[in-house]
């Protein structure tokens, strides 16, 4: 829990009917927020601040997009005269501020951090990154799928932002988490000094939420009983109902998985991009040959579940995965990822 | 529970017994009590788990060509004895298309039959009952059962009543087979129709300037995020290599390397809309003749797509055109395969 119930000097609280006003006055940023459309609250960009919609459970899609886009032009280019090929880049210079995601997305985000710095350094995604700043909401109302703090997580999480405001009536109660997020502060008369009040309001807000999210999944011990069942025939009866689409993956918060090809731009000139791609596609890793090693939805399905909660937690050691439950609530066929982690744990898998 | 679960149970508990069936394709609780979840049930004792009730809205047809598509494990026999498959009354036109369309036969399937007064929206209901503040508590551990025009449930002692018109999908508003067309056992009442096919949604479409429909689809497909789920979901798209994906190409040890640099994709992975668009327009004209409007492609779609205008169009078309209706007879030939005399040549210019 990031609050206490003393203020600290970086807090400040701010009245719901400013936020307007504090949004509008940050010139040079591209603000995305939540924003209801055709009932479903997804995050856009916003030039109008008084039809927000911040008492949301979450948006439909992580907005991941802002820094993966779904489809990503990387460079164009064409034949420049005898054995010459002219490549350009398209300019990528929009600072944006996200305001109002979720603790769950803004772990997500933290979580892809790591794997586009790992052993690669992912300029396309570092560039929108270090052009941004975060600034979250605190649930005050999980969803009964939600599941952030059995990975980790929390409704009042600070992973990945820069500012965390936490619903607390007719304000909200301001923790400046970074020197990026106290800039953005800086020049705004909008916040005041929190009282003892505000910060045991707040307080109160997170301990409520958190406790909203009493059940805890256990996955201590998962990554490794997860090696030891790779041939399982759980992976068979668990999948059977599985369409094998991606809107599990597509919606979530912490795929990554990307397909780069190449698309004619215009008459003379080329385009590559990269487009997600879902392992849950049949074509994901059909090789060349015609061969593919997850031939059926089963070893699509263990590739999804391993990959979030043993490779991702083998090279990160965290889960792969933030608990928000959009793979649950979004399934067409209601595949629940809660149930199934409960019954990984509950397997007897026995002696190899 | 209701008779006709309990019917159903006894049955497949009973199939399972006597080793007649692979398995039995049904409805399971799912992740709380307003959420049914499609059940594979391979265990007698497992009988006990299927559930019958207005909230089995998934067209459980589908799972009958996509067992077909399973490469069988290492040391695994194939198992030729039917599949138990229970069915609704929009269901079995599925059913029979697949039929016609010799992608499974008559014998590989033993048809459970269920009448069906109407499926519930689950994201409707939702709706509604936060309109009429239901605390989430009260929604996700209601029973609900069907009183006449509306659907019922109790919580603490107090009676909440959800009407129909708000709740079932609009396709079951105006269901004209309620009643599966095709069954080897039938479990409950037949139901009397009194719906009507209602194409008024489309019409109302059809009614707006080229460019005011140009504008409103660009909309609708620009949110699109190619997930599939329309297409994944449709118990008619059964194709091994599919038209509207890029990488979904069938290779065997034949295919010379020509053919697959050669391979065009029609559609590319990219989600910009005239992409988006080429997607869903192709896999429509794809479904015309065959499409049975079941309305899985809308319900499965996570950003809100109206699929089920552009099905209702086509079904609307095709029959107007060619007097045809798919899903009513297993022996009919497919539309788009047979010419006629009488066939309506006005696009060919």
């Amino acid at each position: 829990m990031t609050s206490s119930n003393s203020a600290k000097n970086r807090d400040f609280v701010i009245k719901k009917e400013h936020i307007p006003k504090f949004l509008k006055g940050l010139s040079g940023y591209s603000i995305y927020a939540p924003v209801a459309d055709n009932d479903l609250i997804t995050f856009k960009l916003v030039q109008k601040f008084d039809a927000l919609a911040l008492n949301y459970s979450n948006a439909v899609k992580s907005p991941k997009y802002l820094f993966l886009p779904q489809t990503e032009t990387m460079f164009f280019f064409k034949k420049g005269g005898k054995d010459k090929v002219e490549v350009s880049e398209p300019k990528q210079e929009e600072k944006i501020i996200i305001f109002g995601i979720r603790p769950c997305d803004a772990a997500g985000i933290a979580m892809l951090d790591t794997v586009f710095s790992g052993d690669y350094d992912d300029t396309f995604y570092q560039k929108r990154r270090e052009n941004s700043v975060l600034i979250g909401l605190a649930c005050n109302d999980p969803d009964k799928n939600c599941f952030c703090t059995s990975t980790g997580g929390a409704p009042d999480a600070s992973d990945g932002l820069d500012i965390l405001l936490t619903d607390i009536g007719d304000s909200y109660y301001v923790n400046v988490l970074t020197p990026k997020g106290a800039k953005l502060l800086e020049k705004s008369d909008l916040f005041a000094k929190p009282s003892a009040e505000h910060a045991k309001a707040a307080d109160k807000t997170h301990k409520n939420a958190h406790q909203k999210l009493s059940e805890k999944i256990d996955t201590a011990g998962l990554p490794e009983k997860l090696g030891a069942m790779f041939e399982h025939p759980f992976w068979k009866q668990v999948s059977m109902k599985c369409l094998a689409c991606g809107a599990c993956t597509f919606l979530c918060p912490t795929c990554f998985c990307f397909d780069i090809n190449d698309l004619e731009y215009t008459d003379t000139a080329t385009k590559r991009v990269r487009t997600w791609d879902s392992c849950q596609f049949g074509s994901y890793t059909l090789h060349t040959s015609g061969h593919n090693p997850r031939p059926n939805k089963e070893n699509r399905m263990r590739n999804r579940i391993m990959h979030k909660y043993k490779y991702h937690y083998d090279n990160f050691k965290s889960p792969g995965c933030t608990g928000c439950g959009r793979c649950i609530i979004h399934c067409p066929v209601n595949m629940n990822l809660k149930g199934i982690l409960k019954e990984l744990i509950n397997l007897e898998i026995g002696q190899g | 529970m209701s008779k006709t679960e309990q019917n159903i149970r006894t049955k497949v508990k009973q199939l399972l017994d006597e080793g007649k069936i692979r398995y039995c394709i049904g409805y399971e609780t799912g992740s709380d009590s307003w959420h049914v979840t499609p059940g594979f049930i391979f265990d007698a004792k497992d009988a006990e788990k299927i559930v019958f009730n207005p909230l089995c809205a998934n067209n459980l047809v589908g799972y009958l060509t996509d067992e077909k598509k399973r490469e069988l494990r290492k040391g695994e026999k194939a198992d030729t004895r039917p599949i138990a498959l229970l069915v609704k009354g929009c269901d079995s036109k599925a059913l029979i298309q697949l039929l016609s369309e010799n992608q499974i036969q008559r014998s590989e399937v033993i048809i459970l039959g269920v009448p069906c007064n109407g499926s519930i929206d689950i994201h409707r209901l939702e709706k509604l009952a936060h309109e009429m503040k239901l605390p989430a508590e009260a929604m996700y551990s209601m029973e609900i059962t069907r009183n006449g025009n509306n659907f019922t449930g109790e919580w603490k002692g107090k009676k909440y009543s959800f009407p129909l018109e708000k709740t079932v999908f609009d396709k079951c508003l105006c269901c004209v087979t309620p009643n599966p067309l095709i069954s080897d056992e039938l479990f409950g009442d037949k139901i009397e129709t009194t719906g009507a096919k209602n194409y008024a949604s489309v019409e109302e479409i059809e009614a707006l300037p080229v460019e005011k429909r140009w504008e409103f689809w660009s909309e609708q497909f620009s949110r699109c995020i190619r997930c599939s789920a329309c297409k994944n979901i449709c118990p008619l798209c059964y194709c091994k290599e599919c038209a509207v994906d890029s990488a979904d190409i069938v290779i065997t040890p034949q295919t010379t390397s020509k053919e697959k640099t050669n391979k065009m994709p029609w559609v590319e992975k990219n989600s910009e809309l005239p992409e988006n668009i080429f997607f869903h327009l192709t896999r429509m004209m794809h479904m015309a003749g065959r499409c049975i409007n079941c309305g899985e492609c809308e319900r499965a779609c996570p950003m809100n797509i109206p699929l089920g205008l552009l099905t209702k169009k086509i079904e609307k078309d095709v029959k107007e055109l060619f007097g045809h209706e798919a899903g009513l007879d297993p022996e009919a030939k497919s539309l788009l395969s047979i010419f006629e005399e009488g066939d309506p040549g006005d696009f060919i210019k």
